[in-house]
């Protein structure tokens, strides 16, 4: 009788790009480097998407053709992993490995795929796996209330896609490399803090702020605190996926993407204190971007900080993320049984930094 | 609106007018029109060039005196002209 195959038979690998002398037949001593090649498994999410797509395809008739036709022409495939963030930054987990790994845009890795055994189980010849080449995107931080924080890892294509095929006999190294701490998972709530600096407030370049975020600017006069003051209701601030621009060369015979600009939104809703109030997170808030129209249109950083408890103060080496954007419309929320709030909208300016350390 | 000045930094920024003056938002920002300073004269360097007869086209761009009242080709020769003897005439 044949026998249906269960959970969790699958384990995800990243390769470094250079893990092979031919992508397209990985040996057994290639794929049990255990410094080439890491896995991630416990550390991705279960809706991950890793796999083909549908290949392009061309519609040309014949004159005896009496239906359409379409025939593949190039492959296509995706790759997009959420992986767990690990809520002790220092700890020697699979959580940081993974988030380290994908850290950085426009690193070139293979992602592999084994389906029919137990992640952590050793590879053998004849192993069948899946070959996805991939570059780094900027990864995305997925947080939602009562949510666990998580690193989105996105990837352009690469055009380099093979399935099921067979590992090559070699003799068997240790890797992959799995950690031996998975890690701790980290919830959302109480660990975000986010800043509005303007950019008057900048004591150096807009470069050199993004590329090392100073504590002195983010917390001087005129930059805003502005974590107690937002609420989960419509909360959108962060870096999205690049645009995917098409790329490929006469050679390529899959799907070969080039990262276009970066994209991120911006869109944050505050509470509204009462009238009386002349002090305080709400009130800052709402002095900051209640001008929508008179045509100053406040230009600044929205920093966030991720991960770390949001009262732990920020200091040196704390990585943060920063956009700048254009304060824009501000708009009342006072409908429903809950407090009163406003939203303001931000336009993105062009500029961003995607986890970066801060200095003094 | 209104213009002003980070004394923190020096950056000028348009903020809302209630900025000015606000406890948090405008500690450090000062209207531009108290601390902004008239830009220094431009010194008009033609005014004060004297002519060099024997000009040297240091750079090599077919001109000597580059700049000046005084600009010319580079093989443009200058000769003082004698002051005229006889007024009438040179009026005429």
């Amino acid at each position: 009788m044949a026998t249906k195959m269960l959970r969790p038979n699958v384990g995800l690998y990243v390769a470094t790009y250079d893990a092979f002398v031919d992508w397209t037949a990985p040996t057994l001593d290639e794929i049990t480097s255990a410094t080439k090649v890491f896995n991630i498994s416990p550390a991705v999410t279960d809706d991950y998407t890793l796999n083909m797509t549908d290949s392009e395809s061309d519609d040309s008739l014949a004159i005896i053709d009496n239906a359409s036709v379409q025939t593949p022409t190039y492959t296509n495939y995706e790759a997009s992993l959420d992986g767990f963030r690990d809520a002790n930054v220092a700890a020697d987990s699979v959580y940081n490995k993974f988030r380290t790994l994908f850290a950085a845009p426009d690193v070139k890795y293979y992602l592999i795929k084994r389906v029919g055994k137990l992640h952590n189980a050793a590879f053998a010849a004849g192993d069948e796996i899946s070959v996805y080449g991939v570059k780094t995107d900027f990864p995305i931080e997925i947080l939602g209330d009562g949510e666990m924080i998580r690193t989105g890892a996105r990837f352009l294509t690469t055009g380099e896609v093979r399935v099921n095929i067979d590992v090559a006999a070699g003799s068997a190294g240790s890797g992959p490399e799995l950690k031996a701490v998975v890690g701790t998972k980290s919830t959302s709530n109480g660990k975000i803090r986010v800043y509005w600096v303007p950019s008057g407030n900048l004591s150096g370049t807009e470069a050199e702020f993004l590329a090392e975020p100073s504590v002195t600017d983010i917390e001087a006069t005129g930059s805003i605190d502005l974590t107690g003051a937002i609420a989960w209701d419509g909360y959108d601030l962060g870096a999205s996926d690049s645009n995917k621009i098409d790329d490929r060369g006469i050679l390529d015979e899959g799907q070969v993407q080039t990262r276009g600009f970066a994209q991120f939104s911006g869109s944050l809703t505050f509470f509204r204190g009462v009238t009386s109030e002349t002090a305080g997170a709400y009130y800052n808030a709402y002095e900051a971007f209640k001008a929508a129209t008179d045509g100053s249109r406040p230009v600044g950083f929205l920093v966030t900080r991720v991960g770390i408890p949001a009262e732990t103060a920020l200091a040196a080496d704390q990585e943060v993320s920063a956009f700048k954007f254009i304060a824009d419309a501000f708009m009342d929320n006072t409908e429903g049984e809950d407090s009163v709030k406003f939203m303001v909208n931000f336009a993105p300016q062009g500029n961003l930094a995607v986890n970066v350390d801060t200095v003094v | 609106m209104a213009l002003a000045i980070n004394k923190r930094t020096g950056k000028s920024v348009n903020v809302p007018e209630h900025y000015l003056g606000h406890p948090v938002l405008g500690k450090d920002l000062e209207p531009a029109g108290s601390v902004v300073k008239a830009a220094p004269k431009k010194e008009n360097s033609k005014k004060f060039a004297k002519q060099v007869p024997d000009a040297v086209d240091g750079d090599g761009d077919g001109l000597i005196q580059d700049g000046t009242i005084w600009q010319r080709l580079a093989n443009t020769k200058t000769e003082e002209q004698p002051a005229p003897t006889n007024i009438e005439e040179n009026e005429e």
